[in-house]
């Protein structure tokens, strides 16, 4: 009879473990596969808040800084909307020519590093690209348009 | 005697034991298999519709003509709603009463009527620069029954060329040469003929033949909203540029009037003064210098 009992709790105790083995290897795949596909997600869409009209350049891939800078003093009304997307951070950062390592706004434009589009404070996971950051200058008396390189950096909000 | 009992009992007990783990294993793997089954159809369904869902998909966000084709499962109905800052989809199998999925859109404009997968599950879906004059968006149009647009009067070849790429078999199609009794579009029967004034901005008539009046409407709120977020952040360009040389002129007063004939326009359907500064605007920019145009 002992036996027949201690066999028997042998049996459901091997079932629970095989039970509870299974379980953390599935969830362990599918945190493995929502991190790779968020991952994905968030480089494609890099390409495309540099594409969107409110920063975009007139033709190319590239971003408008004077667009930006007239960005800044309307940023307010797009938190929401960044807070929506889960997006953290959005900044633009003036990789070449090298330049005064402070932030850009219309007293400091051009000679200046960053742009802080948004930044909700919240913890994030950062991904960034390289595109031309274009604005118009004057150059003896004439307008003309030119270009430096910039990283776009965007972060995401990381899920709890 | 006693022996014959107890061995009886062990029988006995050990059936019973047995029943209980055998039952418990299939109530556990049945509990389990349903558990699967709910997200494993909500899986299938919001990967149909993930182009429409996604932020930032690339099919709503560059400023060029684009075409898909939206694979959903069969026997589902698919219903594409508007808010004040959002698209709504939501997505339920016929059978059921409740819908399983509701998801809000935010950086896109969706004009599509109530897609049923009864018959077919794949539709074509194209997206479409908004242009008022300047970029504002990309309208995703989805074609759930066959119409004719021979007189698009807005890049009506390059979404024929973009469409015809695609070559799908079995889906509701868009003719554009040739028109038959049942084209809405042109005889201005249907939905179309019910939008009044407002359809006629630009590429958005191809939007408002396959969506219905309401989502149309309100979908044009949002654009002109947004619009008018835009015509700021270009006003504000045109006077930081202003300071490097470019001479901006009277544009920077069309925007701040292109801002307020916008604000109009919701809620109104009278489009024709909308159009003039629409116009104005694009000559403005027109006759500034390359380097210094806004858009």
């Amino acid at each position: 009879m002992q036996e027949m009992i201690f066999f028997l709790v042998a049996i459901v105790l091997l079932f629970s473990l095989i039970l509870l083995f299974f379980t953390v290897f599935q969830s362990a795949k599918i945190k493995q596969m929502a991190t790779e596909i968020r991952r994905e997600k968030t480089i494609a869409m890099l390409e495309s808040i540099a594409n969107m009209p409110e920063f975009s350049c007139r033709q190319g891939f590239c971003i408008d800084e004077q667009k930006v800078l007239a960005f800044l003093d309307k940023s307010k009304e797009y938190e929401d909307f960044w807070k929506k997307l889960k997006i953290a951070l959005i900044k633009i950062e003036r990789v070449y020519p090298s330049v005064n390592n402070v932030d850009c706004n219309k007293q400091s434009f051009p000679n200046c590093k960053r742009y802080i589009v948004y930044d909700s404070r919240k913890n994030y996971e950062a991904y960034a690209t390289y595109l031309p950051l274009c604005y118009i200058y004057n150059e003896g008396g004439f307008a003309m348009e030119k270009c430096d390189i910039a990283e776009l950096i965007v972060g995401f909000e990381i899920p709890e | 005697m006693r022996k014959a009992q107890f061995q009886q009992f062990a029988w006995i007990f050990s059936v019973i034991v047995g029943a209980l783990i055998l039952f418990f294993t299939f109530f556990f793997l049945s509990q389990y298999a349903k558990q699967v089954e709910k997200p494993s159809r909500q899986i299938t369904i919001a990967s149909g519709i993930n182009i429409l869902v996604e932020p930032f998909s690339a099919i709503s966000n560059l400023a060029e003509i684009r075409a898909e084709i939206l694979e959903l499962p069969k026997n589902y109905v698919v219903e594409i709603g508007c808010e004040k800052n959002y698209n709504t989809i939501k997505a339920k199998n016929i059978k059921e009463k409740y819908f399983e999925i509701s998801e809000k859109v935010y950086d896109k404009y969706i004009f599509s009527k109530t897609i049923n997968t009864s018959k077919n599950n794949k539709f074509l879906v194209y997206s479409m620069p908004i242009e008022i004059p300047f970029h504002v968006g990309n309208a995703i149009v989805i074609v759930t029954e066959d119409a004719c647009l021979k007189d698009l009067p807005y890049k009506k070849n390059e979404l024929k060329e973009v469409i015809e790429e695609l070559e799908i078999e079995k889906i509701p199609k868009i003719n554009f040469t040739g028109c038959d009794d049942k084209n809405k579009y042109n005889k201005g029967e249907g939905d179309y003929g019910n939008l009044g004034g407002k359809i006629w901005i630009r590429n958005l008539v191809s939007a408002a033949v396959f969506s219905d009046k309401e989502l149309y409407n309100c979908n044009l709120d949002r654009i002109l909203d947004r619009a008018i977020k835009i015509a700021d952040i270009l006003k504000g360009k045109a006077e930081i540029a202003s300071v490097y040389g470019c001479d901006y002129g009277n544009i920077v007063g069309i925007l701040e009037e292109y801002k307020n004939k916008a604000e109009k326009l919701k809620g109104n359907q009278d489009l024709a003064e909308f159009y003039n500064i629409i116009k104005q605007l694009e000559d403005a920019n027109r006759n500034l210098p390359i380097e210094c145009r806004l858009f």
